[in-house]
């Protein structure tokens, strides 16, 4: 059934794109609402197991989220001034009430989509990442992975000449321009030390047989029946929400006033399978913690 | 490698599909939708490109190694919020291997300092902007060289772009259309910001583009990377 860590990686790339390009570009209210729903469970699910690859306070972020929320929300009717009900005017220009609605429909969007991203590392881990575009971009591929092991080699590196610098007495200098200056030594420094090392390691490669044919990835995925069971039911869902954003039923004027079509059949469809793809990734936690449980009070 | 340049049709059949659909699916940010497309679709081609032609392990590595100092140099002046060298380092290479490793590190640059600092909707518009800023760089290597003034005009150039480009997307998205009070609004707040990039590309330009471009020309001497039969106009 539906467990993305076991599913092909493919899967829950589908889920994402779908997810976050309705969310971005829909433009309805009907589909951003339950797109943040369906993150904000996800991530506190995780959050609560301790599984969720970001460091940060939890209460630091929400906190920055309703900031932005609010900000957007309040900020928008002095961008745009359509609507039919002022409320004051700024300067001379209307501040309405449609506009204000409007910047908290885009409030809503702008950190479903925010939250989506950060659903996004939890996933498709990085090593799904490389299996999935390793085949068709290999070398963009190797730049990537070979990047994320420099970075932090290279800081390490930064940080022992730092120190080896501090300790001659020329890095805490408290003179701004000094301290650039030893700055900007270590970054030469590490420069050089890099290039000669990305030099060797390119010549370590070639010795090793890297770019010859057959080559093989780290992590093997076997796209399988239950795969594809996934994958269709991922892209119905989508085509169902297409269909319904297609006949512009989830469509909304926002100025002069908020009108929108009343909802038939399709639309309510459309509605209720957007919801379902954006809980997927939840249920399926859900239904993989109940599972856990049940089989360990059985033992 | 059919099967490999199969999928690449497909997905040049498949973008500008895509494109037009999007489009007409979602009127109302149809704007927003053509301009991530075509910023997706600038990367395209010239990811292609670099994937189909032949390139040493040691060029990779080198390029691998660039595009980490430009995400560690985030790191390393994280002191100065906004201050980064992301954009001198992608212009120095461009400057000393080419318009295509120019392109190659700076979108990669945004793509993973984005791994570090928080991916988001930014992300293609970053890449596409610094890619670009390198891609141009690597063809105007000859004049940027010769002169210092030339270079910082580049520095200051690259930082307004960048922010121009966020700030245009933002709009496009959040109204659907180019709300001039919006991008007005949006530019005036970030200006400090414009100004800061555009200040630290100058700065970082000036500093590293010499000792970084030493570097890169001696290992092009030392070990013959970067040495393409094509490029006879050789800056040097």
């Amino acid at each position: 059934m539906i467990t993305f860590r076991q599913r092909h990686p493919s899967v829950p790339l589908a889920l994402l794109l779908s997810v976050l390009l309705l969310t971005m570009f829909g433009q309805s209210p009907m589909l951003t609402v339950p797109a943040f729903a369906g993150a904000v469970l996800f991530l506190t699910a995780i959050g609560i197991r301790g599984l969720s690859p970001d460091s940060g306070s939890t209460l630091k972020s929400v906190l920055g989220y309703l900031i932005l929320w609010i900000l957007v929300t309040v900020t928008n009717p002095l961008f745009s001034t359509g609507g039919a009900t002022p409320l004051a005017f700024v300067n001379g220009r209307p501040y309405t009430l449609e506009a204000l609605l409007y910047g908290a429909h885009l409030g809503t969007m702008l950190i479903a989509v925010l939250l989506w991203f950060r659903c996004e590392r939890s996933l498709v881990p990085e090593e799904n990442r490389f299996f999935l575009f390793g085949r068709i971009a290999p070398k963009l591929a190797l730049l990537i992975s070979t990047v994320l092991r420099f970075v932090p080699l290279l800081r390490r590196r930064a940080a022992a000449m730092r120190n080896a610098q501090t300790a001659v007495g020329v890095y805490d200098d408290p003179d701004w321009l000094n301290r650039t200056k030893s700055h900007m030594t270590t970054m030469s420094a590490l420069t050089t030390w890099s290039l000669e090392h990305a030099i060797d390691a390119g010549a370590s490669m070639k010795a090793r047989g890297y770019g010859l044919p057959g080559r093989t990835t780290y992590r093997t995925c076997r796209f399988g029946a239950k795969d594809a069971l996934c994958m269709i039911a991922v892209v119905a869902l989508t085509a169902v929400t297409v269909l319904s954003l297609a006949r512009g039923g989830l469509h909304y004027d926002w100025y002069p006033s908020i009108t929108t079509k009343r909802p038939d059949g399709i639309d309510r469809a459309g509605v209720i399978a957007f919801s379902i793809l954006c809980l997927m990734p939840f249920l399926s936690y859900l239904k993989e913690e109940i599972r856990w449980s049940f089989y360990r009070s059985k033992m | 490698m059919t099967r490999r340049r199969l999928t690449f049709v497909l997905f040049f059949a498949l973008i500008p599909t895509v494109a037009i659909g999007g489009a007409l699916l979602f009127r109302d940010l149809h704007y927003a939708w053509i301009s991530l497309c075509v910023a997706v679709l600038t990367c395209l081609p010239i990811w292609y490109d670099f994937e189909r032609r032949e390139t040493g392990s040691s060029e990779l590595m080198v390029l691998s190694v660039l595009t980490s100092l430009s995400v560690v140099g985030r790191f390393l002046f994280a002191w100065l919020p906004g201050f980064k060298p992301v954009t001198a380092i992608t212009v120095i290479t461009a400057m000393w291997l080419g318009a295509e490793p120019g392109f190659i590190v700076g979108s990669l640059s945004a793509l993973l300092s984005n791994f570090y600092f928080g991916q988001g909707p930014w992300t293609p518009f970053q890449m596409f902007s610094w890619g670009l800023l390198g891609g141009l760089a690597g063809l105007l290597a000859k004049p940027l060289r010769r002169s210092k003034i030339r270079l910082c005009a580049y520095g200051v150039f690259a930082g307004v772009f960048f922010s121009l480009v966020m700030d245009l997307w933002s709009t496009f998205w959040m109204d659907g259309e180019f709300n001039i009070f919006r991008y007005s609004g949006l530019i005036k707040a970030a200006l400090p910001i414009m100004i800061e990039y555009a200040v630290s590309n100058v700065f970082f330009l000036l500093v590293l583009a010499n000792p970084i471009g030493e570097k890169l020309d001696r290992l092009r001497a030392k070990y013959g990377l970067f040495r393409e039969p094509d490029r006879a106009d050789d800056p040097r």
